[in-house]
């Protein structure tokens, strides 16, 4: 049996903090981030139209 | 490198997944051994991206939550005061060995957001979140992953989180 799936993700002190900088900057993405999420969302918005494949 | 030609399906029993090679034996063993399984008990669902009924890669998602400790309210100010944010888990992606360099991690990537972003119409999802294998956290921070435990050193072998906003 492969390692299993582990479910839930905690942060403190630090890591928190950093989670919470990055939820509340907008602009905190690289470029091939950035092309990835307008891709994905055009495919998404695809599913919604034609049905998930 | 052509996208025209890859077969999307969810996995069932007809799959030839033995044949498959990532050249990871962790992410080979839980897609010939275990993946199928958790589907049929509902913990992790997997998509196999196919090419001419060769397995190009495959990616399993499950539901999962980012929990954090609360902050002192002089540390920072939150625009949303949530401690616990719902997220779409990339528990497993792989590519096979001959179609690695070539792209298809970044399609079959991007289908797993996309896949999380439909989703979020129907029930709230906010981030998306990964266990990556050591030798794969720069692709995910490529595309702008966080680390979660920023400076945390990770054996070989280790599974390293990182998440990314869907909003982003």
């Amino acid at each position: 049996m492969a390692k299993p799936i582990e479910i839930g993700l905690y942060l403190e002190g630090e890591d928190a903090r950093r989670f919470d900088d990055y939820i509340n900057n907008p602009d905190d993405d690289t470029k091939d981030g950035r092309k990835m999420m307008s891709d994905a969302r055009k495919l998404a918005k695809k599913m919604m139209i034609d049905g998930f494949e | 490198m052509d996208l025209n030609n890859i077969k999307k399906s969810l996995l069932n029993e007809s799959h030839l997944c033995s044949s498959f090679d990532c050249g990871d034996e962790d992410l080979n063993d839980f897609l010939v051994n275990d993946a199928l399984n958790n589907q049929k008990i509902n913990f992790s669902v997997t998509r196999i991206f196919e090419h001419k009924n060769d397995i190009v890669g495959f990616y399993s998602l499950v539901n999962d939550s980012i929990n954090k400790s609360k902050i002192a309210a002089e540390d920072h100010i939150t625009e949303i005061a949530y401690n616990s944010y719902p997220a779409i888990k990339i528990g497993r992606l792989a590519i096979g060995r001959k179609y690695q360099k070539k792209g298809y991690g970044n399609f079959i990537l991007t289908n797993s957001i996309a896949t999380a972003m439909f989703y979020s119409n129907y029930v709230g999802c906010r981030m998306i979140t990964v266990d990556s294998k050591v030798d794969a956290i720069d692709f995910y921070k490529k595309y702008g992953f966080k680390e979660a435990h920023a400076g945390r050193k990770y054996n070989a072998g280790s599974s390293v989180p990182l998440y990314k906003d869907l909003l982003k």
